[in-house]
């Protein structure tokens, strides 16, 4: 079980969150918005190769019945 | 005793890892959520191969039919997957998701479980009748 996954997307969030805030200060809102959605999608894809493993072992256990 | 541990440590730094990021970024915070979620099921299905396995073996003893059994497990599979599935879009906060889940799993439980009761019934049937 690997909490330091869990450390990665709260760093992305808090890291996201910041650029955003530097972004929007310095005038460059689009730039500002795609890094949000950039940073979404790199936590979002982490948690589907998490629900993967997840299915895995669901199925591997479940699977012949 | 060490992954209880792990699980109730884990879960504490998730809810305030989750806090303080939603003062930032509030969609980020299910996700986090959705992580631990799904690594502690992880765990802990890994640890239930012996379990499912023992029932497997209690019912081939106690002589009852394989697809009873297979129902049964069936219906143990249903009821987890909806579980950890319902318990993600709640956190997000789509109630009519979370419910359409639940309402899904129910009645694939039902259908799982209704030939067990028509195998019951028959047999009552076949006992009592002259």
């Amino acid at each position: 079980m690997q909490i330091d996954v869990i450390f990665k997307i709260a760093s992305v969030g808090i890291l996201v969150a910041v650029l955003n805030q530097i972004l929007i200060k310095a005038g460059k809102d689009d730039i500002a918005t795609l890094v949000t959605v950039t940073g979404l999608i790199i936590v979002i894809l982490t948690v589907v190769d998490l629900v993967k493993d997840l299915f895995n072992v669901l199925r591997g256990l479940f699977g012949g019945y | 005793m060490n992954d209880v541990i792990k699980i109730s440590l884990g879960g504490i730094i998730c809810a305030v890892l989750i806090l303080i990021v939603k003062q930032y970024k509030s969609e980020y915070s299910p996700v986090i959520g959705t992580a631990f979620l799904v690594m502690v099921a992880v765990l802990a299905i890994s640890k239930m191969e012996d379990v499912v396995k023992g029932i497997s073996a209690l019912g081939d003893m106690a002589g009852v039919g394989a697809d009873v059994i297979s129902s049964v497990i069936k219906m143990i599979f249903v009821a987890l997957v909806a579980r950890i599935a319902a318990s993600v879009c709640e956190d997000v906060g789509s109630q009519a998701v979370v419910t359409g889940i639940d309402i899904g799993s129910r009645i694939l439980m039902l259908a799982s479980a209704f030939p067990i009761f028509k195998a019951l019934i028959e047999g009552i049937g076949t006992a009592l009748s002259p």
